[in-house]
């Protein structure tokens, strides 16, 4: 395993790759310096009072981690756990942090001259949590801010 | 060489700090010894900082040898008796000693602080507190002129001093090269190798041999000292193992007058370029400085106080060889049994693996338990830095007090030991400030005029408690009150009703101080809410009782490590949760039949009615689905919406509708209530008592404890999370937590009224006393003071011997006593398992068949003991709504075996008069009983109600008692009070005391000894308590001086 940098790309100027995946038919990616590993669904341990978009920890090799619903942290609906599911370990404030996403996709270099500043919204989802979107030949990529993520899955939890 | 080395810095940071350790505490006794010195404490810590101050210069840390050289030279004078410790010369050399370690924590930047103002503050001491003709011979320097070597300096009156411990000096040459570096030993070695022999007089690296840096290292470099020690040239020849030639005796001759110093020339060199050659920057020989010139400081440019202190050694643990050897022996077992169960598991010998694994499980806890111990420290570490605190605190307030530290051996786990340190020094300013009042005061109060604050550190059952206690003024709860209604914190109403516990528990209430000045000592926000939040974090509790104008008590409990905590795992729903077992008082478990009997309702809250008293009752599962805390069972419905959040995690079976399966499971639960049983869990946290009812009970566990990601730091229900054994994730819960998210105050009158009648039984007398029922219908007590232990047996392990019941028990026969036997009462019914309470009666055990256990119970003492008199039994008392006769184990075996007892007998003196007892006792209960069988065994007795009663018997002049049995709570004068009177008065001191209690605590005991009680004995043991009374008489009786032989006689019969 290669140790990961916590450091994402700076998109709009250097080249780089994302792992991709599906949420829905959207084809959502992150910088994939960022991704630790990419792991089966397994069996999470229900947290209680935890925000919403928590769906538990797993025992990653001894260490607790927390996997968060990623559609509920975008405000879809909640995810549906089928074969396809994988959970993407990504590295995050020194935390490593769970997201589903409901199906793998390629790993896509892109470069700066693809990349487009984020909308506001994108299908109904907050383009906060977006760094860009990357026009690619047959869809569009659109790139997350994992730290927003990580933040903005914290917010929503008030008490 | 590498005298830069980082490792070389790294190890004297550690060495320095653990000889600063103990120098406050010893300075401390220095002060407090006055002229009368013990030479052994002023020498450890002219030793610590001569010590310091060798490996300082070594180093080149050019300031932090000044400033220990300036300091040994007034502890020299110390040492000596040429100087007689002041206070104000304590104060100076404590804040010196605090300068030097802010220099050796930061010890990079060390070179560049200024540190005059100390070396002139001690200077002053010289030259203040000291006569003329040792100013004089301080002041006269000499010159020693080795052969070989440039001139060392030295003062006469270090000359003076050597000789007067009967040194001889030397000049000692080391080759860094051959003697240090290439013998695998550090410089450091070498310091302290001189050290151990003597005293180093100066020492220096010599230039001329130094050679070209450039080149490469040197071959050889010589390091030269000036040595005072009581060995001779050969001796140290062998312990610094150097050729001899290498050590050259001093000759008187060689010493001469020197001219005084040009300054230039004893300035140190300023290390300009630390990093480029420390070792050139070595101090020039710092013993030459002239102590009357503090111009002699290098100027340094700004005091570097913003700079970070190293860290170096707060990450390094001190851990002994032998429990390193240990640890690696075990990591050798450890590989050994990988590879056995490699092997087992490669060839498949499935039968192997079992005693493989209980190898592994036994290594495991070894391995735990030593890398557990690498990681204790003794309390003492921190206690160490109070009697400073103390001392500066109540000098600057005005107060005289007193440390007293016990304990200081107990070990800690390290994180605890940190964590645990602002806290106490809290505690410990707050008794001060808060607790010893002022001499004038306490002169006022008849107390002496100084304070005491006691610090005790010990272990009781699992964990370390510590105890801070004063002898001040207690704090007034109606004080407190009414600071907390003035600032709004409870309404006046409430304040009327809050109890005296209550009241003390506001110092806990954030933003609450008690001081009606606010000092800078306290005042500053940081209150007792904090010292008990951060205590609570570490798994701890902190309690406090008061006494006005007798002190207050700060009694913390501590966990002895964090990293493991033994835990009981539970499950609730579909998940599994663990409780750390320090927090678990008892498991109930409530049968399905008498869940509607036991438990409670009042509003939506569930109460458990457990050994007479309320017990609010928290339902994990609703405590953790929400907020709402109660399953409301009249509109049987949860009512709050976090439902949904948990029906949406069961996503791992996403075929069933969530919706269905959380109507599912909360029928369950509420089959819990009405049919299932209920396994309650009694945690406690704090004050606080509560019942968590969990669906099932599984494993204790020794857990690991996890920490949670930031999405959960929200949840104040979990401490964290675990991994169990099958790899899954548990969440560990925080039990104060809970009770706060559940509002645990709601049940808050019934909780009161529980508080209320446990007070208003506290200050009754009660008994604990051990329910069973011979036949179902009858019920009957024993006092559980009596019973040895209780053995559960069956049916056909008794024996009928000649119409006696004996039970075979452990090779050995016991004989036993039923019921039916001996007094009114129903046969017992027959079953295949029953219990058997052994007590001790005349040296013998008997046990007595107790067929159905039915609980402990505290009862009070006020029983009836007319409507059941006979003989074997004490009286009846009503239990539960159940007439309980309470047995007398001791008439019941007289009765059933007179023939015990036969030998004891006449208990009269050697006059033939029988001894006068003056029994005192307020109970009726008690008194009937305790005279008629003192009665009984042929004394005279007079019975008084309380302790005054009995003083004014006692005045009697007509007659004479020969020994007092006395209870120790009583209304108007206790017994404790009575002793006190009777111990002080002359008339009556020889008289024997004999207390007699329901239960004497560890505690109880303590203060009856100082109150000057001989004995104590429990009130219904009659045996050990008439042997006791025995024994005092004859005591006391061969202290009369009276013929013997009528007593010893008496003795060896009853014995």
């Amino acid at each position: 395993m290669t140790t990961v940098l916590n450091a994402p790309h700076d998109l709009t100027t250097e080249a780089s790759q994302c792992a991709t995946f599906y949420l829905g038919n959207q084809l959502m990616g992150v910088d994939i310096q960022q991704v630790q590993e990419i792991n089966r669904h397994a069996t999470v341990a229900a947290v209680p009072h935890a925000p919403e978009c928590v769906q538990g920890v797993i025992n990653l090799r001894g260490e607790v981690v927390t996997v968060l619903d990623l559609r509920r942290v975008l405000g879809l609906e909640p995810v549906e756990i089928t074969k396809e599911t994988r959970n993407v370990i990504v590295n995050v404030e020194g935390e490593k942090l769970g997201l589903l996403v409901d199906r793998i996709a390629d790993v896509v270099s892109t470069r700066p001259d693809q990349i487009e500043a984020p909308p506001a919204n994108i299908r109904g989802v907050d383009g906060r949590f977006f760094r860009g979107v990357c026009k690619l030949e047959s869809e569009l990529l659109v790139i997350l801010d994992v730290l927003e993520v990580f933040q903005g899955s914290r917010e929503e939890y008030t008490r | 060489m590498a005298l830069n080395n980082d490792n070389i810095l790294e190890e004297f940071v550690v060495e320095s700090r653990e000889h600063l350790a103990d120098v406050e505490n010893d300075l401390l006794a220095i002060e407090e010894a006055g002229a009368d010195l013990d030479s052994e404490v002023v020498n450890r810590v002219f030793r610590a900082v001569h010590s310091i101050k060798g490996a300082a210069g070594f180093l080149g840390l050019t300031t932090i040898g000044n400033l220990s050289h300036a300091l040994e030279s007034v502890l020299n004078l110390i040492r000596n008796g040429d100087l007689t410790p002041k206070s104000s010369a304590i104060d100076v050399l404590l804040l010196a000693a605090d300068a030097l370690r802010g220099l050796i924590n930061n010890v990079h930047q060390s070179n560049e602080v200024d540190v005059s103002e100390h070396i002139e503050a001690l200077t002053r001491i010289i030259t203040g507190e000291t006569n003329a003709a040792v100013q004089e011979s301080l002041a006269q320097h000499l010159t020693v002129n080795p052969a070989s070597a440039s001139p060392f300096e030295l003062s006469a009156h270090m000359l003076e001093t050597q000789a007067r411990f009967g040194n001889s000096l030397f000049i000692v040459e080391f080759d860094l090269v051959a003697n240090v570096e290439e013998k695998g030993k550090t410089p450091f070695h070498l310091v302290k190798e001189l050290l151990a022999i003597g005293e180093i007089l100066d020492s220096r690296l010599d230039h001329a041999e130094w050679g070209d840096l450039a080149s490469g290292a040197p071959a050889s470099i010589r390091f030269i000292t000036l040595i005072g020690t009581v060995a001779d040239a050969e001796m140290l020849a062998v312990h610094f193992e150097i050729p001899t030639d290498q050590i050259h005796a001093v000759d008187p001759g060689q010493i001469t007058a020197a001219a005084p110093a040009p300054p230039a020339q004893t300035a140190p060199v300023t290390p300009e370029a630390p990093s480029a050659a420390p070792v050139a920057a070595a101090p020039p020989s710092d013993t030459q400085q002239d102590l009357q010139d503090s111009t002699l400081v290098p100027a340094a440019p700004e005091a570097v106080d913003t700079a970070t202190p190293t860290k170096l050694a707060d990450t390094n643990i001190r851990v002994s060889v032998g429990l390193l050897d240990h640890l690696m022996n075990l990591a050798g077992e450890l590989v050994l049994s990988r590879n056995q169960l490699i092997q087992a598991i490669n060839g498949k010998h499935q039968d192997s693996l079992e005693s493989i694994g209980g190898q592994l499980d036994r290594i495991t806890s070894e391995l735990q338990e030593s890398i557990m111990q690498t990681r204790m420290q003794p309390i003492g570490t921190v206690f160490n830095r109070f009697p400073r605190v103390v001392r500066d605190l109540s000098t600057k307030l005005g107060k005289q007090c007193e440390l007293i530290t016990t304990g200081t051996d107990v070990e800690l786990d390290k994180s605890i030991i940190e964590a645990i340190t602002d806290p106490l020094t809290h505690l410990v300013r707050n008794s001060v400030d808060h607790g010893v009042e002022t001499p004038d005061e306490r002169a006022a109060r008849g107390k002496p005029p100084s304070g005491t604050v006691a610090l005790r550190a010990f272990h009781q059952a699992g964990k370390v408690n510590i105890v801070i206690q004063d002898d001040g003024a207690g704090i007034d709860a109606r004080r407190l009150k009414d600071k907390a209604v003035s600032k709004g914190l409870i309404t006046p109403d409430q304040a009327k009703e809050m109890s005296a516990r209550d009241a003390i528990r506001l110092i806990f209430h954030p933003g609450f101080s008690t001081a009606d000045r606010v000092s800078d000592v306290s005042g500053r926000g940081v209150g007792m809410d904090v010292v008990k939040t951060n205590i609570e974090r570490l798994g701890g509790t902190v309690e406090v009782e008061t006494e006005v104008g007798v002190g207050t008590t700060v009694h913390t409990k501590l966990p002895l490590t964090l990293a493991i905590i033994p835990s009981l795992i539970v499950r609730s729903g579909n998940e599994r949760f663990a409780i750390p077992q320090v927090n678990i008082n008892e498991l109930v478990r409530i049968k399905a039949s008498e869940v509607s009997r036991k438990i409670e309702r009042i509003k939506d809250a569930e109460l458990l009615r457990l050994r007479g008293n309320l017990l609010p009752l928290v339902r994990l599962s609703s405590a953790l689905s929400g907020r709402s805390t109660y399953f409301d069972s009249i509109s049987r419905e949860w009512k709050d919406n976090h439902r949904e959040r948990i029906a949406d995690r069961r996503q791992d079976n996403p075929e069933v509708s969530s919706d269905h399966q959380y109507e599912r499971s909360a029928e369950d639960r509420r089959d819990d209530t009405t049919a299932g049983a209920l396994n309650i869990i009694v945690v406690e946290s704090g004050h606080l008592r509560y019942g968590l009812i969990v669906d099932t009970l599984h494993d204790s566990e020794e857990i690991v404890v996890k920490p949670l990601g930031r999405h959960m730091k929200g949840s104040s229900c979990l401490a964290g999370a675990t991994i169990l054994g099958d790899g899954s994730v548990a969440m560990i819960l925080d039990v104060a937590g809970i009770a706060i998210d559940c509002a645990l105050a709601v049940p808050e009158d019934a909780a009161a009224e529980a508080e209320r009648s446990l007070a208003a039984e506290a200050l009754r007398e009660t008994q604990s006393v051990l329910l069973f029922t011979n036949a179902p219908t009858e019920q009957f007590g024993i006092p559980m003071g009596l019973i040895e232990r209780i053995e559960r047996i069956r049916e056909e392990q008794i024996d009928s011997v000649g119409g006696q019941e004996v039970l075979q028990y452990r090779g050995a026969s016991l004989p036993l006593l039923n019921l039916e036997g001996q007094i009114k009462a129903k046969p017992r019914v027959q079953q295949p398992k029953l219990y058997v309470a052994v007590f001790r009666i005349s040296g013998r055990e008997v046990g007595l068949v107790v067929p159905q256990l039915v609980d402990i119970r505290e009862i009070p003492a006020a029983i009836d003991n007319v409507t059941f008199h006979e003989p074997g039994v004490l009286g009846s008392i009503i239990v539960d709504d159940k007439t309980t006769r309470l047995i007398d184990l001791f008439a019941l075996a007289e009765k059933a075996r007179p023939e015990w007892f036969a030998e004891r007998k006449s208990v009269a003196g050697p006059e033939g008069n029988a001894p006068w007892l003056l029994l005192v006792e307020d109970s009726d209960f008690f008194r009937t009983q305790l005279s008629s069988f003192l009665e009984a065994e042929g004394y005279h007795v007079t019975a008084c109600e309380d302790g005054q009663a009995a003083w004014n018997v006692l005045q009697d002049p007509e007659r004479h008692y020969d020994l007092v049995v006395t209870d120790i709570e009583m209304p108007t004068m206790n017994g404790l009070e009575l002793t006190r009177r009777i111990k002080t008065d002359p008339a009556f001191a020889h008289l024997p005391v004999i207390a007699v209690t329901s239960l004497a605590s560890e505690e109880d005991i303590q203060s009856g000894n100082k109150a000057g009680i001989d004995d104590y004995q429990i009130k219904l043991d009659r045996e050990r308590l008439l042997a006791s009374v025995r024994r005092h008489l004859n005591n006391a009786r061969d202290k009369a001086g009276l013929s013997r032989d009528a007593v010893t006689a008496n003795t060896r019969s009853s014995r």
